[in-house]
């Protein structure tokens, strides 16, 4: 599957935070889903990529798998709407 | 008798608003005192008017604003003509002033000496009318609907009427604020706080005071403001803005009355 960021308004960061502004609200982004923000472009990028990038920019998790952490965060930004994939289904929008 | 067409010009967030009422000639003459009377703190400075709300007391009721205007209010009912009308100017303000100013949905009382000013952030129907009736005669009143700021926290006063519900009448009324003992500032006023209010009417206790940190500010902030989208960076002009500000806080309570301390302690007590 393959994911993109959809367009934001503005964004603040802050620590481990991410404060992510839409056309409609303000959403709040912790955890790895930051880190994983900052990877995401407007481009389609597979899961397997955004693992490998985020394994060379900030190594491999102390606990579980890096693929589990990134599908976990990919997952929530899904659903706050930050995200969207090619997935039919799940995914907000289709690949063209 | 045909229906007769009036105007009356005010301003609202610096916006040149001329509201045209339409009604029986004896009607309009009327209406239009009442909203001479209501709206008495927000005159024109002469600046020609640049919206238009035609302001219709009819049994009749159109969907969109006749060609000319860009807003109506239309009830056959005169207090709920008026309520209407005052929202209607509070969107064309609003509209007017996107881009410009940071727009607060909020009340704002200012300490009368100093200028320095209290934004009470809250959703409609939670407490701010009855916040400014309450203690804004102690200090001095700015808005109770939305606070306005430049990018040096200098408030533009709205000082609307504050629609009342009288006791044992089924409508609200669009009251002079100085009907109510409410005085504008004679200082331009600045931000200096800004207070998200949670009443809560079985609330009994003394009231409870949370600052908020910077990020739980903004996503409170967010869904109470208007146009934020159309300000430049506008999560960093709210990060900048809680810097700068002496308190940002959530305040549980009861009683509006129970406040004034906590108001003396952010502004200074007044009188």
């Amino acid at each position: 599957m393959n994911y993109r960021r959809v367009p934001t308004v503005d964004e603040l960061y802050a620590d481990d935070e991410a404060l992510i502004l839409t056309d409609v609200r303000a959403v709040r982004v912790s955890g790895i889903g930051p880190k994983l923000l900052a990877i995401l472009s407007d481009q389609w990028q597979s899961e397997s990529a955004l693992v490998a990038g985020m394994e060379e920019l900030f190594g491999s998790p102390d606990t579980g798998s890096a693929r589990d952490h990134v599908v976990g965060a990919l997952t929530q930004l899904l659903d706050q709407g930050l995200v969207e994939s090619d997935d039919p289904v799940d995914g907000i929008a289709l690949a063209t | 008798m045909s229906p007769d067409l009036r105007f009356l010009d005010i301003e609202a967030l610096g916006v040149p608003i001329r509201l045209h009422v339409k009604a029986e000639p004896d009607t309009a003459a009327s209406i239009l005192d009442e909203l001479r009377h209501a709206w008495q703190l927000c005159t024109t400075t002469g600046q020609p008017p640049t919206r238009h709300l035609l302001i219709w007391l009819s049994d009749d009721l159109a969907q969109d604003p006749p060609h000319g205007f860009d807003g109506l209010a239309q009830h056959r009912n005169l207090p709920h003509l008026l309520q209407i009308a005052t929202q209607q100017i509070t969107r064309l303000a609003i509209l007017g002033n996107a881009g410009r100013y940071l727009m607060l949905h909020a009340a704002g009382l200012a300490h009368p000496v100093t200028g320095d000013a209290v934004a009470f952030v809250a959703a409609g129907g939670t407490g701010k009318t009855t916040l400014c009736r309450t203690l804004g005669p102690k200090w001095a009143y700015l808005t109770d609907e939305t606070v306005a700021m430049d990018q040096s926290d200098q408030i533009v006063p709205y000082p609307k009427p504050l629609s009342i519900r009288e006791p044992h009448r089924n409508a609200k009324y669009e009251t002079a604020p100085t009907d109510l003992g409410l005085k504008v500032p004679t200082v331009p006023a600045r931000l200096r706080s800004i207070v998200f209010l949670e009443r809560q009417p079985d609330w009994a206790g003394p009231i409870q005071v949370t600052d908020l940190p910077v990020f739980d500010a903004i996503v409170e902030l967010t869904p109470q403001s208007s146009s934020l989208n159309r300000l430049p960076r506008p999560l960093h002009l709210l990060a900048e803005l809680h810097a700068r500000l002496d308190r940002v806080s959530k305040v549980v309570y009861g009683e509006a009355a129970t406040l004034e301390p906590f108001i003396a302690d952010l502004i200074g007590a007044a009188r």
